[in-house]
């Protein structure tokens, strides 16, 4: 007894004497997600989660860059979208068990992801094909004889790529339809639609009201004469910075001599064009924010209901080389999508008619106590890493590496310098395009060492306050 | 009396505890093997894929290729040849919104023409005719033996095809229609002299909680 004692109270001792000493900050490092992200596939395709983690997987994987292995799993999850999977558990019980293929936007999504990456491949007939799927995955969302058939018409991106597709087949007709198609857009109820704008504005407005404090006080910390160990180099006063769209400049500061911009489209009308997509070396997909996110609702939790996650960035203006060349064009909202979709009445009312006998259960005798443990509850699993908004930018620009920045704009016009994103080295060719998937971030351009995060940190700053307003 | 049963009940329950736990441990240890052991089973070639519900089937991939394959050989341009015609195989196009190797249609048709057309038609093999040139330059220049110089021969008829489809859903609905022609093309006149099509259309209806 007296040695184990002894022995506690020593390594007590050493571990108070180790702990004093001085130690080396680690600095986080980064290590590369997909291994283990794939090693955890399930690898049954029966498995009712085979479908969604290959899309969170081939999601993460082309966020990434590394295309080679999102298409693979893609195409996994794509395989299982025309087989038959019982079921029973979900009628039975929860919904959550059912075999998760994805809502009718998710599906389209991935069909359009494994089309864009087929015609990256130059695989243009297999991307005419996918891109295709997409929209029969899209018109899916048409349940109801009242529902304008619009709502499976207005999946843009899709038609876009397929557009491009149509192009490089030879096929012209059917390019100059796609593409047409592409700026359909989704039918909203007029005062759904006010509503979010009205949202939209509000959260922009109340946005640029605690930004401009926080930037001030910002700029006003980090450049105290009377703390120079706090000095920021290069630190930019963003509450002054701000500008509105509509004296958005031409030309930035560090432009080059020359503007590389041959031919860009201001207007939907000029950028949809067969003839103008057909002159464009240089095409960029811009995704921008967070999908819809799913959360229960009805008496038990047995319906499954949308959230819209607030995109903040409303505008995108593209710059090349610092040259002012055209906005990006928006192709997809995913809210509209997943608003717009028709619920499936059979299943709400096998949904509806568990509640209520749960409900109705809960009062018998001997039997209450069994229905309390009944999960009926809805579905709220989905693809998380999808985006918010997507846009598409194409020119023709003189062919060579060029730096290309994209700057946002929100509901109101008011500039977001957050969220200017500059991307270097972005080649074009001579001849062919260069098509490039694109991520912008909040502070993609603010990326600071480590070092310089904890300076400010300890200075009071809280940039994760600001992570709110991410997207 | 309690002092004789009980032994007999002590010796009874382990007994019957033995057999039920040697019971258990082999019911558990056939469903762990039998359960993890996956499962294969030869089909026949014509039964419907009823998992599988893309448009096309491997019974109407065999159907259509046999139903082209008799369809050509009674055409009395080669039934009724002087000569066996030569027949060169180009492409199958796939207009359709399936992904598949459309070549492959192609493929089948010329397997069952040669085993059953009865020397009637030469086929030509344009898939190797890189390989063919290349071993007919080694013999000109001696690298290789040669048995006799025999000319490459020119096709008289090119087969190809196209395979086009349509697709409607709406909610849990989907019906898929696709069609796959082959025409034959007089190489020389480029006069289609023989086509014929395969149509087909299936009803899709997903389960409730499909979505």
């Amino acid at each position: 007894m007296k040695r184990t004692l002894m022995m506690v109270a020593g390594a007590a001792v050493a571990a108070f004497a180790l702990g004093c000493e001085p130690q080396a900050q680690r600095e986080p490092v980064w290590t590369n997600p997909l291994p283990p992200a794939e090693a955890s596939l399930p690898q049954d395709p029966n498995d009712a989660g085979y479908v969604l983690a290959r899309m969170e997987f081939g999601r993460l994987a082309m966020l990434l860059g590394a295309y080679d292995r999102a298409k693979p799993r893609l195409k996994e999850a794509f395989d299982q979208f025309e087989v038959e999977h019982e079921n029973v558990a979900a009628a039975m019980s929860s919904e959550r068990y059912k075999y998760y293929k994805g809502e009718t936007y998710e599906r389209a999504m991935l069909c359009t992801y494994l089309g864009i990456l087929e015609y990256l491949n130059g695989n243009y007939n297999d991307a005419r094909i996918l891109l295709s799927r997409a929209l029969t995955a899209d018109r899916a969302a048409v349940v109801n004889e009242k529902t304008p058939a619009e709502v499976g018409e207005d999946f843009g991106l899709a038609y876009y790529w397929l557009g491009r597709a149509y192009a490089k087949l030879g096929d012209g007709d059917n390019s100059a339809i796609a593409l047409r198609k592409a700026t359909t857009p989704t039918p909203r109820k007029e005062k759904d639609a006010e509503r979010e704008q009205r949202d939209d504005q509000k959260m922009a407005e109340k946005f640029q009201k605690e930004s401009a404090e926080g930037e001030a006080w910002t700029y006003k910390t980090f450049t105290d004469p009377k703390k120079p160990e706090l000095a920021v180099e290069g630190i930019v006063n963003l509450s002054e910075a701000a500008t509105d769209l509509s004296s958005a400049p031409a030309r930035l500061p560090d432009a080059s001599p020359e503007s590389p911009v041959r031919r860009a489209a201001e207007t939907a009308a000029e950028f949809f064009a067969p003839a103008f997509q057909d002159s464009c070396n240089l095409v960029l997909t811009v995704e921008l924010g967070r999908c819809p996110y799913k959360y229960l609702g009805g008496i038990s939790g047995e319906k499954t209901e949308f959230g819209r996650s607030l995109v903040l960035p409303h505008a995108v203006r593209v710059y090349v080389d610092g040259h002012y060349a055209a906005p990006a064009m928006r192709v997809l909202d995913l809210w509209q999508q997943a608003v717009t979709q028709d619920r499936i009445a059979e299943k709400e009312a096998a949904q509806a008619t568990k509640a209520v006998l749960r409900e109705v259960l809960s009062y018998a005798p001997y039997a209450g106590s069994a229905a309390s443990h009944w999960d009926i509850s809805g579905d709220i699993r989905h693809w998380t890493m999808l985006p918010g908004r997507v846009y598409v930018f194409a020119a023709q620009v003189a062919p060579g590496p060029h730096t290309v920045r994209l700057e946002m704009y929100d509901a109101g016009g008011r500039a977001l310098p957050r969220w200017t994103t500059t991307y270097y080295g972005l080649a074009a060719p001579e001849r062919g395009e260069a098509c490039i998937l694109l991520e912008p971030q909040y502070d993609g351009d603010n990326r600071l060492p480590p070092d310089e995060v904890r300076k400010a940190m300890n200075a009071g700053a809280n940039p994760a306050a600001a992570y709110m307003y991410m997207y | 009396m309690s002092e004789t049963i009980l032994p007999a009940v002590r010796r009874g329950r382990p007994q019957r505890g033995r057999r039920a736990g040697a019971l258990c441990l082999l019911v558990a240890a056939w469903a762990m093997v039998g359960g993890c052991a996956g499962e294969t089973a030869r089909m026949d070639l014509d039964s419907e894929d009823d998992a599988l519900l893309g448009a096309m089937s491997s019974k109407d991939f065999r159907s259509v290729c046999f139903q082209m394959a008799q369809s050509l050989i009674r055409l009395p341009q080669i039934q009724r040849a002087a000569n066996p015609p030569t027949l060169a195989f180009t492409e199958v196009v796939n207009a359709s919104d399936e992904l598949f190797s459309a070549d492959d249609l192609l493929y089948k048709i010329r397997t069952e023409l040669v085993k059953n057309c009865g020397g009637k038609i030469v086929f030509l093999d344009r898939d190797n005719i890189d390989q063919i040139r290349n071993e007919r330059r080694d013999k000109d220049l001696g690298r290789v033996t040669a048995s006799g110089a025999a000319p490459v021969y020119g096709a008289d008829y090119f087969m190809s095809g196209r395979v086009e489809s349509i697709r409607r859903s709406r909610g849990r609905t989907q019906t898929q229609y696709m069609r796959l022609s082959v025409r034959l093309t007089d190489a020389s006149s480029s006069a289609i002299i023989w086509e014929d099509d395969y149509e087909l259309k299936k009803l899709v209806r997903a389960g409730v909680y499909d979505r």
